[in-house]
């Protein structure tokens, strides 16, 4: 296992039965690790379509000038994702929790692991 | 004699008119969706008219308005009553009056469900920390109502904002199944509080300063008042 695999697990465990999907995506669209709770999720569809969002929400906020982009938290009827840029913003970090998720506690957890995930992303 | 066509190459007054004119002795059936208008012009003069379990005047001023419809007309067909007693011209000319009078009311109204949004965004800025601007936006782009604090570029949120929550609908819907409630996105700097009105055919985009808004808040109060701002869009 790497240390980015690692790290993931350690979300999973900490955040528990609602975590749904949990990917490390380049801005290319393309999942470098990841994991899911949900067999029917298409990981690689949510990474390359969330990627394209994220791409687009860049260029929002330059455009706007509302200063660096952080997090997008997208609320659905049945899941709540939030896209989180990592480093320099060349990697972000989807993570996919269902509707009954305490949502301050993701995003403290996702404080807490998103530095940590750029450091083990293998450059 | 018997001729048919639709609405949409002639319109109603001129139908009558034309059969008034040539002192034509006709029954006009007019189709519009599920309702059926029947005009009987005798000699040049509209005689009778009916309309589910309407009959006379009130019948042309309604049919005058459709633009929309088909019709069918069959020649010396007698009318089987008598319930219109104004001449034609005079027909005519108060559908006109009543159809001018229509059009400045929907403006009016237009006008006015307007202001009454702008006026709800005002009060709900007073209920969010650290407001700065918010708009309600149709999915083509274009703003319909919007209020601001801030020096901030409206029409540039409005079309950036649309073509980044319509990405986020499909890649929603296709890659998870679900149908997008809202987008919150963060910056360094702002909140981007994005949320569909219901019918989504409209979205309410709200701009926070991120130092002093609170996110809780914004979430609730923007959810309080998306009812609110649907009931207030002009039909």
């Amino acid at each position: 296992m790497t240390k980015l695999e690692e790290l993931l697990q350690n979300v999973r465990d900490e955040i528990g039965a609602d975590l749904v999907e949990s990917d490390i995506v380049g801005l290319d669209g393309f999942s470098v690790a990841g994991l899911s709770t949900d067999p029917n999720l298409n990981r690689e569809a949510v990474s390359a379509r969330f990627a394209l969002a994220m791409k687009l929400a860049l260029t929002v906020s330059e455009k706007l000038n509302l200063g660096e982009l952080q997090d997008n938290l997208v609320t659905a009827d049945n899941y709540i994702t939030l896209c989180r840029s990592l480093g320099d913003g060349s990697y972000f970090w989807i993570l996919t929790v269902k509707k009954e998720a305490t949502l301050g506690m993701v995003r403290l957890t996702m404080n807490d692991y998103a530095p940590r995930l750029w450091e083990a992303i293998p450059r | 004699m018997s001729l048919q066509g639709s609405l949409k190459d002639i319109a109603v007054a001129d139908l009558i008119q034309h059969h008034c004119v040539d002192k034509k002795t006709v029954w006009v059936q007019i189709q519009r969706a599920d309702k059926r208008a029947e005009v009987f012009i005798s000699e040049g003069n509209v005689v009778h008219a009916v309309l589910d379990q309407l009959q006379g005047e009130e019948v042309i001023y309604e049919i005058l308005g459709w633009d929309e419809g088909t019709f069918y007309i069959e020649g010396d067909v007698l009318p089987p009553l008598i319930t219109v007693h104004r001449n034609w011209t005079a027909l005519l000319l108060e559908g006109a009056r009543r159809l001018d009078e229509q059009k400045l009311l929907s403006t009016y109204e237009e006008k006015s469900g307007m202001a009454k949004m702008d006026e709800i965004l005002k009060q709900m800025a007073q209920e969010i920390d650290g407001f700065e601007a918010a708009e309600v936006i149709g999915m083509d782009g274009l703003s319909i109502a919007q209020y601001s604090r801030a020096k901030v570029n409206l029409e540039l949120i409005a079309a950036q904002l649309t073509l980044l929550i319509k990405l986020l609908d499909t890649a929603v819907n296709k890659s998870t199944g679900g149908i997008l409630e809202d987008n919150l996105l963060t910056t360094q700097s702002h909140y981007v509080m994005m949320r569909y009105l219901p019918g989504k055919q409209h979205y309410l985009a709200v701009i926070a300063d991120h130092r002093n808004a609170n996110l809780g808040n914004l979430r609730l109060v923007t959810g309080v008042y998306l009812e609110r701002l649907s009931a207030s869009i002009p039909k």
